[in-house]
């Protein structure tokens, strides 16, 4: 009997986002499907929804011609489904063969625990993957890649049907793809049904029989990749309307001195970065999740340590070894993780937005109420933050508005900021907030401040900034500027091989 | 062959090396240390802090730890004696069953607290630890209970060869079924899953809560079984000083040194047994080197932050390998490549 | 827009319920002490809960404002039986002046903390086990200094000089004892401290996120040094205290209230998840403690229960802390994050 997995109208909506919407296609078993599209384009929802993780709003799933739903990631391995994430599901301090058989050890007539079986089994399973693995191995001492062939392995003992990858080559080298590409085969080979998550074009091309394109929540396109290109792929992926938003902006069109100079810049996640911002520009960072992007940022910040490189402010050059230094060299960050990193949730917008400079809300030996108020008094009235009360806890607030409280913190007439980074400012928060915090970079920018501004949706950095970096595996790979760039040619540049 | 070379790269072989070479040590400065009273006092000690740490080094290695077991013990051997002070006819074993019943329901409030109310276990059993000891307190107003039936105490004072004591046996017995459940039954394989990695765990369909409310329950009769040892060689109940005594404490102390991770899912019972005998073989040779006790005290705080420190650089290091952004790793190895 | 103030601010803070408790404690043990024939609301008992207040009201403030931080220090009673026993060895063994001995003994309760401190800030324990771990340690020290050679034993010490004398009995205006006077101004201190200076914002910050405070220039590890040395002089200064006043110095003394500090603290809304909570609540959450011990006693209570008293207060005081905690914030993601390394690391932080 054929085997198929089938998707069937699937839609989920988080607060303010339509996250899936009506997504219908067929995977069928011994073939390869991939999915691609842009960050945000709903491919680790659908994912989530796979693996039991999230339940879908509308729609059903169907595994070979039975409709399937999950209570739990473990009934849906028990269904036979099985997700295979960048972070592990392992465990680290036990050997490989009892985790490929977690939960289900082999046992003797007597009930007991088998281990001569075990490792029998276990390495009946690495031989037919042909592996260098000794089957009583600690998992945490090998190296990433075998870890992900041990989770590979886990997945076909349990025999499950689906098995689908999120993006899985992203931790390994050449050699290693190669080896979980042959797995890959072997897989298909038995009749598996895979789903394949990746944004490198090369390797959907070399494995993947058929392509489904997501986009927006949406499904643009079902794909044989036998009969389609890469143009017509990264087409696909984007192009959409460019709404108003971008052409109504007030833009900044008079840039002024060097500003920052980055020279060299190595840390242990980035290498060799160089580039120059200026006052009264936006340099836009563009590049996928996991290129380095937000490591460039830290470290100029002082959050992560950099091994080597130049900074200079103003032609002076500086060094920044933690964010009190940073700030006092006049940069200051918005984080990529409000909740995390950025906010202090629980506490009041006040204490949110006096938090850099209360040696500066001092009046004698004490801090300065008044002082403090009247700081975020007008910060909420310069950024129009939605609230009724200054003492209200930042979690009451909207995304939107809780992004303006960490603007707040760093624009107010306390502290100089010449430079403003920004890490993906946007994220999860509404189409109206979006265009004021486009607004406001370009208003950052004509009062002379140099911004930089990431994000991983490439419409919004293409149409925002004035100079656009790409980044692509801790390197900068191109840069563009707005009046040339287009989303194919930086899509091309941050999904380069 | 491969099996022998093994065993000697250890960390365990290790402990056994140090362990011996201690022992030798110690008996050159003062042959009294191999003395046949002092060696029967040395595995008498053994025996209920061996008995207690099998309890103990299974929780620490699922990822819990419990710190009312010496609590547990002396409450659970409490009632053992109050039952046949009270109930003059009552055979002890009987006794015996009822006061390991009652360790079992101690253990079973922890998981209470634990599972129930979703407290975390070590404020927990500090919390239950105070309860536990305070009742024991206020039952014996800080005095001892004494236990007079000639039939349980001579288990005390009954040994093999003449230097190996009864209740040493029982406690070799209490390990090696601690042991072979560890080693020899899914559900002790399960416990190193469900301590290395919850959410892994509970993903191969293994209840996290399940096994620590077994674990709690049977590390609380392993606890009173350590506690009514303890009777058996004191002739008496006494709560206060057992509980000053802490030998709890030296039981986590010594699973920790023998290897168990703090982090839970490594080490093993082998391991911690060894690290249960070098630290009563040190503190056996202070005291028969006429060591001030000050000395011990600190010493065993050391030796627990060694031990901590050797398992945070291990744990941490394994834990890198698989926790730490992958992709990280990624583009180390390529820039490197 | 502004600030709430004033009287619907107090309505609606936990200070409020705090000394609602208070109140109905008095009400029961006066009604109940009146029942077996005793009087509870007397001078008598109030100079007594004073009295007791104020030794423990030093370990309150150290723990406390270590609690901000979400941060446990299980060393506090064993630092301050240090405490009150160097003080007694420098003058009467080492002969030191009082003011020499005095900054010799809350210099090394300092150093105490600072070790805890290194343990959880650069070997990353979690602060339970690490501070449990350095107690024996700090054990080993306190018996160390008063070993007693002949027997083999720690001593206990009996000593007077005019200045423990002095610590020990004098009173202000004839009826305040110093001590009181002290207590005061430690909780006046400590109370402005936290809530006027920048030190007090940066505290509460921090213990509130400590990523996003770092990431606003402030220094995370630098307050954890602090309030870890600060914890460990208040204990120091708490035997001090205890030993000025009872005239004794051994290793037992504070045995009885390794949890106290915490549990007090815990009772007057500083939240075991950090960044919340105020030396206020520090000091009627003590006294709520203390007016329960007493009246415990007066009605005769017996005595033997106050251990398992300690338990099911700490265990009760954590269950609400963390039910609050969880309906306030829904549990939010740093919880869930802590609560995920309790599940890998020991299930325990």
């Amino acid at each position: 009997m054929e085997q198929y997995l089938e998707f069937c109208r699937i839609g989920k909506a988080y607060p303010g986002v339509q996250a899936l919407k009506d997504i219908s296609f067929r995977a069928e078993g011994g073939k390869v499907l991939a999915l691609i599209g842009e960050n945000g384009a709903g491919k680790s929802t659908l994912l989530k929804i796979l693996s039991g993780d999230q339940k879908p709003d509308e729609g059903y799933m169907m595994l070979n011609g039975e409709e399937i739903s999950f209570d739990s990631p473990c009934d849906a391995i028990n269904k036979g489904i099985s997700v295979i994430y960048q972070e592990r599901q392992l465990i680290p301090s036990v050997s490989v063969m009892e985790n490929i058989y977690a939960g289900d050890l082999p046992v003797s007539k007597l009930g007991l625990f088998n281990k001569k079986q075990l490792k029998k089994q276990a390495q009946e399973i690495i031989d037919k993957f042909g592996l260098p693995i000794d089957p009583t191995d600690t998992v945490g001492f090998l190296s990433v890649a075998y870890q992900q062939m041990v989770e590979i392995m886990k997945a076909y003992r349990r025999n499950s049907q689906v098995i689908a990858f999120d993006e899985p080559t992203a931790p390994l080298t050449d050699k290693e793809i190669d080896i979980l590409f042959k797995l890959i085969e072997q897989l298909k080979a038995e009749g598996k049904i895979i789903l394949y998550v990746s944004h490198r074009m090369a390797e959907i091309f070399k494995i993947s029989d058929e392509i489904v394109v997501l986009k927006d929540g949406e499904l643009v396109k079902t794909l044989k990749t036998s009969e389609t290109n890469e143009t017509e792929l990264i087409k696909a992926m984007v192009g959409r309307d460019i709404g108003d938003t971008y052409k109504n902006l007030k833009r900044n069109n008079k840039f002024g001195e060097v500003l920052l100079e980055v020279n060299n810049l190595n840390t242990h996640v980035v290498s060799d970065i160089s580039f120059k911002l200026r006052k009264g520009e936006i340099i836009g960072f563009a590049g996928l999740v996991g290129s380095g992007r937000t490591e460039v940022v830290r470290a100029l910040f002082g959050a992560d340590p950099i091994l080597s490189g130049e900074i200079k402010i103003n032609g002076d050059p500086v060094r920044i070894r933690s964010p009190r230094e940073a700030i006092d060299n006049g940069i200051a960050l918005c984080p990529e993780d409000r909740k995390e990193q950025g906010l202090i949730i629980w506490r009041s917008i006040k204490d949110n937005i006096c938090m850099p400079v209360l040696d500066k809300l001092k009046k004698g030996i004490f801090m300065d109420p008044k002082a403090k108020e009247e700081l975020t008094i007008d910060a909420i009235e310069r950024l129009s933050i939605k609230t009724t009360n200054i003492d209200k806890t930042v979690m009451e607030l909207s995304g939107g508005n809780q992004q303006k409280v960490i603007l707040g913190r760093w624009t107010s007439d306390k502290i100089v900021t010449k430079i403003l980074i920004l890490d993906e400012p946007t994220k999860g928060i509404d189409v109206g907030s979006k265009a004021e915090i486009y607004q406001m970079m370009c208003d950052f920018a004509t009062a002379g401040i140099g911004v930089i501004f990431i994000s991983s949706e490439l419409t919004e950095v293409i149409n925002v900034a004035d100079t656009i970096i790409v980044m692509h595996n801790g390197h900068i790979t191109g840069q563009i500027s707005r009046e040339e760039a287009t989303e194919e040619k930086v899509l091309a540049m941050a999904m380069l091989d | 062959m491969g099996r022998i070379k093994k065993l000697l790269n250890t960390k365990t072989f290790g402990l056994i090396v140090a362990t011996i070479v201690l022992a030798i040590i110690v008996t050159a400065l003062n042959p009294s240390f191999v003395a046949r009273g002092n060696i029967r006092n040395l595995l008498n000690t053994l025996s209920f802090q061996g008995v207690m740490l099998a309890g103990i080094a299974i929780l620490l290695m699922s990822g819990n730890i419990d710190l009312s077991s010496g609590a547990v013990a002396a409450m659970g051997s409490l009632v053992f004696a109050l039952l046949l002070k009270g109930f003059p006819g009552m055979p002890w074993p009987v006794a015996l069953v009822l006061s390991l019943a009652a360790g079992a329901i101690m253990g079973l409030v922890n998981v209470f607290f634990m599972n129930v109310v979703n407290l975390v276990p070590f404020i927990v059993t500090i919390g239950t630890s105070s309860i536990f000891g305070g009742i024991a307190t206020v039952i014996t107003r800080g005095n001892a209970v004494p236990v007079n039936v000639p039939s349980f105490l001579n288990l005390g004072k009954i040994a093999f060869f003449k230097s190996i004591p009864f209740v040493f046996v029982v406690m070799v017995a209490v390990v090696l079924i601690h042991a072979f459940v560890l080693y020899k039954t899914r559900f002790g394989r399960s416990i190193y899953m469900v301590g290395g990695n919850p959410q892994a765990a509970r993903l191969c369909g293994l209840s996290i809560n399940r096994t620590r409310a077994i674990l709690f329950v049977s590390n609380g009769v392993m606890s009173t079984l350590g506690g009514l040892i303890w009777v058996c060689l004191r002739k008496q109940s006494n709560p206060a000083s057992f509980i000053a005594a802490a030998p709890n404490m030296q039981a986590i102390i010594a699973t920790l040194l023998g290897g168990v991770s703090f982090m839970g899912g490594a080490g093993g019972i082998g391991g911690a047994c060894v690290g249960l005998v070098l630290l009563n073989v040190f503190n056996t040779g202070l005291a028969v080197l006429k060591a001030p006790a000050y000395i011990s005290v600190a010493v065993n705080g050391l030796l627990l932050i060694i031990a901590l420190i050797i398992d945070n650089v291990n744990s941490m290091r394994m834990r890198r390998m698989l926790m730490v952004s992958a992709i990280k790793e990624g583009a180390k190895k390529r820039a490197a490549s | 827009m502004g600030s709430e103030k004033g009287l619907s601010k107090f309505l609606k803070s936990k200070m409020l319920s705090l000394l609602i408790i208070l109140l109905i404690l008095v009400v029961i043990f006066s009604v109940w002490s009146a029942l077996i024939g005793k009087k509870f609301l007397n001078t008598d008992t109030l100079l007594s809960i004073i009295d007791m207040l104020v030794v423990t009201s030093f370990l309150a403030i150290g723990s406390g404002a270590l609690l901000l931080t979400g941060n446990i220090d299980l060393s506090t009673t064993t630092i301050g039986a240090t405490g009150g026993l160097l003080l007694v060895v420098s003058m009467k063994t080492w002969l030191l002046p009082w003011p020499v001995a005095l900054i010799l003994t809350l210099a090394v309760c300092a150093a105490f903390g600072v070790i805890n401190a290194v343990l959880v800030n650069e070997f990353n324990f979690q602060p339970f086990i690490a501070t449990m771990a350095t107690s024996s340690v700090f054990k080993g020290f306190q018996m160390f200094i008063s070993w007693d050679k002949a027997s083999q034993a720690a001593q206990n010490f009996s000593y007077s000089s005019p200045f423990t004398d002095f610590l020990g009995t004098y009173e202000v205006f004839g009826f305040i004892p110093i001590t009181v006077v002290l207590m005061i101004i430690a909780f006046l201190f400590y109370g402005i401290l936290l809530s006027k200076t920048k030190f007090g914002d940066t505290v509460y910050l921090v213990g509130g996120n400590p990523n996003a405070a770092r990431l606003s220039g402030l220094n995370p590890k630098k307050i954890s040094y602090i309030l870890f040395a600060n914890s460990a002089v208040m204990s120091g200064l708490a035997g001090v205290v205890l030993m000025a006043r009872t005239g004794q110095a051994n290793q037992l003394a504070l045995s009885n209230n390794m949890f106290t500090g915490l549990v007090a603290a815990m009772l007057g809304g500083i939240s075991f998840y950090g960044g919340n909570g105020g030396m206020g609540g520090v000091f009627v959450g003590l006294l709520i403690l203390n007016t329960f011990n007493k009246g415990m006693a007066i009605v005769n209570f017996d005595a033997y229960w106050s251990s398992v008293l300690t338990g099911v207060v700490l265990v009760i005081a954590l269950s609400l802390d963390f039910t609050k905690t969880k309906r306030l914030h829904k549990l939010p993601a740093r919880l869930k994050d802590a609560e995920k390394q309790h599940a890998a690391a020991g299930g325990s932080r």
